[in-house]
């Protein structure tokens, strides 16, 4: 069981490169310092004020092992502590939850994540593949699209969620892509535009699905102490969960059923006292690799009933004007660099807390949460909030 | 490891613009380490040689292990000759194996073990990725998580303080630079300490009482096994590898490059 920290930790700072789908103009290194130095100037800090850092990416994406050693001299953690995570679509979330540990243990006063990505150097599918159990299931695993495609069908069948509703997701989180300069996708869409679109694998079409981008995101958490002295407004972070699933297709509940965040949202949601999440968060910014997942993300995290998300997109309370703006940033389906794609979503719901957000500002933030998804249906889940 | 490719997993560590082409791996690029550690210190492969004979003999009691035997300085110099100056004695044998540990809160540790082992020190740090720019005869980042481990156990003086130490070294010459960067003696002069048996299983300060990593080395386990081995000496629990009246034990584990990431933990009985 997971339990508030004893001490307090918030995120003071925040950088994000301004993704895209080919970053020819900086190799990996120099893409991930860009990254670093904004987030640095976020806060007016050095190196010199930094404890110690955690990076990751998908090492396998780019063929590049221990990227922690190479990225030395850009992540700035020469002759500091470092880490690598690499928890596969969750590695954003599990390096935020990392550096609230490192905080939160009293081990370290202020510590840098940094999340990373460059698709267009990889073959992110071959990648993929490679986590499967190379016995039983690496012949026939599909990679992303095909797995979502199965279980977005079984969604649709068991709850008659339709693809317009799914068409809706696109749209909107496009459409809030657009007043986000860092996102990849910005597009003002129509539903019918992404129903046309070309067909992936039945129901999921290429309007439907997160893009592959080169991006990179770092963070500064700070113990009480130093976020005081640090930032005026800093997101304090409030609880972390993490849910892990089996590793066989066969044994998941593949209905778009995210059982690792229910379960997940529903321990941070006691331990941070949420009540009625859709009236208790003033935004969220959830992990939809796919329109389909939205929907159902909403039903896991409890914004809705089983069944309900599509009914919940077609009210229009998750819209930027809702009563809980789902994905101002643009979400996933606006930017995936994978080990990153976590990481912002945490990032962003603490740009919406700080008050940072710009034209994607929703107003008078109290409380966001951010979730990751990732690996074998795994979850994580964090809680933000103004006050600690 | 037997399911994998050594060589190509050891080359994708290095960056794909500048190193990776020149074929380096673990091996041709630690023995470029051991090269320089031998010239600037005047330090011989037969030198080296007896740590392969003191671990591999060390391992013959622990049962973990898979590569143990009485051998001889001889036999290390006559071992096929894989990257100047390292032999096939010299070096790590290819592992399969896996490690697990619990860490427990102090109350519950109390309660589910008599024995329980504190972990009273640990620090990591990272030294720069490209070889040119390091002396890979010095060892910055391990010396500094060296440092900082110490001061967090309060040991001032570790070649005093310590009592064992389980060190990850996957080349024989490992064992004696990582033993100068931690302090336990100056530079250059960790063979003298092996050749008065001050490491040995029976010496003042045991080095790799469970074979160390030549006896076995499931890579990245590797660390963790060092982890577990100097909580089970501590535990009283290492059976025909253990050392007598041991209180305080230094783990070490490294990553990258010729040890470019370095973590040093210290582990204590009953504090």
């Amino acid at each position: 069981m997971a339990r508030r920290s004893k001490r307090n930790v918030a995120i003071v700072a925040t950088g994000q490169t301004d993704h895209r789908s080919k970053r020819p103009d900086v190799n990996i290194v120099e893409m991930i310092n860009e990254a670093v130095r904004r987030c640095l100037a976020d806060a007016n800090l050095t190196m010199k004020d930094i404890d110690a850092v955690v990076i990751g990416n998908m090492e396998h994406f780019e063929g590049i092992f221990f990227t922690e050693m190479w990225s030395v001299d850009a992540a700035g953690s020469f002759l500091k502590h470092g880490m690598k995570i690499t928890t596969g679509g969750t590695t954003g979330s599990s390096l935020a939850q990392a550096g609230y540990y490192h905080v939160a243990s009293g081990m370290f006063d202020t510590v840098m994540t940094i999340g990373w990505e460059k698709q267009s150097e990889g073959e992110t599918t071959a990648g993929l593949i490679f986590q499967a159990d190379p016995l039983w299931e690496r012949a026939t695993m599909s990679g992303a699209i095909g797995s979502f495609a199965g279980s977005a069908t079984a969604y649709m069948h068991k709850y008659g969620i339709t693809e317009e509703q799914a068409a809706k997701v696109a749209v909107k989180n496009r459409r809030n892509a657009i007043n986000n300069p860092h996102a990849h996708l910005k597009m003002d869409l129509t539903v019918e535009q992404v129903l046309n679109s070309k067909m992936l694998a039945y129901p999921i079409k290429i309007l439907d699905m997160c893009p592959t981008s080169d991006g990179a995101c770092a963070m500064i958490f700070a113990s009480e102490q130093k976020a005081k002295k640090i930032c005026t407004n800093p997101a304090w972070v409030i609880t972390a969960v993490t849910r892990h699933d089996q590793p066989f297709g066969g044994d998941l509940e593949m209905v778009m059923n995210l059982r690792t965040l229910r379960s997940a949202t529903e321990e941070a949601y006691r331990i941070a006292g949420i009540q009625n999440p859709l009236r208790d968060f003033d935004v969220a910014e959830l992990y939809e690799p796919c329109t389909f997942a939205e929907l159902s993300w909403y039903e896991a995290t409890a914004f809705c009933g089983p069944g309900e998300g599509g009914k919940l997109m077609d009210s229009g309370a998750t819209q930027m004007d809702g009563e809980l703006p789902v994905n101002p940033s643009g979400g996933v389906l606006s930017t995936n660099c994978i080990g990153a794609t976590a990481m912002i979503r945490v990032a962003e719901a603490a740009i919406q807390v700080m008050g940072k957000g710009g034209k994607r500002q929703v107003p008078n933030v109290n409380r966001a949460m951010a979730t990751g998804f990732g690996g074998s249906w795994w979850a994580d889940v964090m809680i933000l909030a103004k006050t600690p | 490891m037997s399911e994998g490719d050594p060589h190509l997993i050891n080359n994708a560590m290095f960056d794909p613009l500048y190193q990776r082409i020149l074929g380096f791996d673990e091996l041709s690029t630690c023995a470029l380490q051991a090269r320089r550690y031998l010239n600037k210190y005047g330090i011989t492969e037969e030198q080296c040689a007896q740590v392969s004979v003191k671990n591999l003999k060390n391992g013959k009691l622990n049962p973990f292990v898979h590569r143990s035997r009485e051998i001889t300085v001889d036999q290390v110099m006559a071992s096929a000759r894989l990257a100047d100056p390292i032999k096939e004695l010299d070096a790590y044998p290819v592992t399969d194996g896996a490690c697990a540990m619990i860490l427990a809160v102090e109350d519950k540790a109390r309660k589910w073990c008599s024995t329980p082992v504190w972990l009273t020190g640990m620090a990591s740090r990272l030294d720069s990725f490209y070889l040119g720019d390091r002396d890979l005869a010095a060892t910055a980042s391990l010396t500094l998580a060296a440092k900082k481990a110490y001061r967090m156990a309060g040991i001032s003086d570790p070649r005093k303080e310590v009592d064992l130490v389980e060190l990850s070294e996957f080349y024989s010459y490992q064992e004696f630079l990582w033993l100068e960067g931690m302090g336990f003696c100056r530079p250059g002069k960790a063979a003298k300490m092996l050749e008065q048996g001050v490491t040995a299983l029976g010496g003042e300060l045991p080095v790799n009482p469970s074979g160390g990593i030549l006896s076995g080395n499931p890579v990245t386990v590797a660390g963790a096994v060092r982890v577990a081995e100097a909580a089970l000496q501590l535990m009283g629990k290492a059976g025909e590898h253990q050392v007598q009246g041991a209180g305080k034990a230094l783990a070490q584990g490294h990553c990258g490059p010729c040890g470019q990431g370095q973590c040093v933990i210290i582990l204590e009985k009953g504090v």
